[in-house]
Parts: C-alpha cells; structure tokens; sequence
C-alpha cells in the first residue's frame, strides 16, 4: 500500500511540477524538493527496522560496535549526500552537486579511518 | 507521509503566478516583484522545515 501511496505522490507532484514550471520555475523545483524529503523521511523510518535487525545479529555475534557504528554512520551520510545532490541536479545545478559529492566521499573517507587503520594494523601484524 | 504540504506549494506557486500576471498588466511592476518574493520566501520557509526534520531524522537514525 505504502508504494502505490508514494507511486500516486509522484505522479501528483510531477503533474503539479509541470503546471507551475511554465510560470514559475523555482516553485517546481521546491515542490521536487519537498517531494523528495518526504519520501526519504518516510524510507528513514523503514530502514530504521533493517537497522535494528542487523544491530540485534551484532549484538549475538562479537563484533567491535565501533566499526559497525561507522559503517551504519557512512549509510546516513551517503544518505544524506545523494539527497543534496540529486536536489542540486535538479535545479540544473552540476557543478555544486559535484561538490556536494566530492564534500561527501571525502568526509565518508575520513570517518572510514578507524578500519583501515585496524585493517592495516592486522596486515602489519601478519608482516 | 503528507501530500498537503506539496498541494499548499503549488496553490502557493498558482497563486503567485496570477497575482503577478495581474499586477504586470496593471502596471505595477514593483509589487509584482515583491508578490513573487513574498511567495518564495513562504515556500522556503515550509521547505527549509521540511528539509531539517529529514537530515534530523537521518542524523537520529544512523547515530552521527
């Protein structure tokens, strides 16, 4: 039920896009905008159940939180980077949503440090 | 999941459009200026909202 409710939404708001884009084209791209957060609110609430099945297996098996903690926290921020960015391409915007995603991969690499460090700190054990 | 806030843009954005049109053709062309400003920042204004309670809730969901 939940994909026809966000199917319909589509069609409504690409309808309404394509009136008020003729006159007024910064409302069409809010309009896209607010389409768009709704849905990636209401998919948070969805993924917020696959998390906390992965988060119960950790919570089984011995697992240092720390790296799960990161991964999950580098789905959010992919998340987050691919909304801006796609945002930013729709208002016909590349050159900022390049940045967008160039700001995002380089923050995501940073919060990956903590595993590769402890992964180049087993290789250099096995040395 | 609400629909409204996408219906009360678009009123927002027809609404605009046609008090624009009507105060060009009557010769005001400052006030249709303002109209259209007026209308963008209301329309900004409900998208910024809707925008911080997604990247909250992003940031809640994935523990940042």
């Amino acid at each position: 039920m939940d994909l026809i409710r966000i199917g319909i939404m589509g069609i409504l708001a690409s309808i309404l896009i394509v009136i008020i884009k003729a006159h007024r084209p910064e409302m069409g791209i809010q309009i896209s905008l607010v389409f768009g957060a709704i849905v990636m609110i209401f998919l948070a609430g969805k993924i917020k159940g696959i998390l906390d099945l992965i988060n119960l297996y950790i919570s089984k098996v011995n697992i240092n939180g720390v790296y799960i903690t990161s991964l999950i926290k580098i789905i959010g921020m992919a998340y987050i980077t691919e909304f801006a960015a796609e945002s930013c391409r729709d208002a016909d915007q590349n050159a900022i949503a390049v940045k967008v995603e160039l700001a995002g991969k380089i923050l995501i690499m940073i919060t990956a440090v903590p595993i590769v460090t402890s992964v180049m700190s087993v290789i250099l054990d096995m040395l | 999941m609400n629909i409204d806030l996408i219906f009360r843009i678009a009123a927002i954005g027809i609404l605009v459009a046609v008090l624009n049109s009507l105060l060009t053709k009557s010769g005001r062309d400052e006030q249709a200026m303002m109209t259209t400003l007026a209308g963008l920042v209301v329309v900004l204004l409900m998208v910024v909202k809707e925008i911080a309670k997604l990247f909250d809730t992003v940031k809640t969901l994935f523990n940042f």
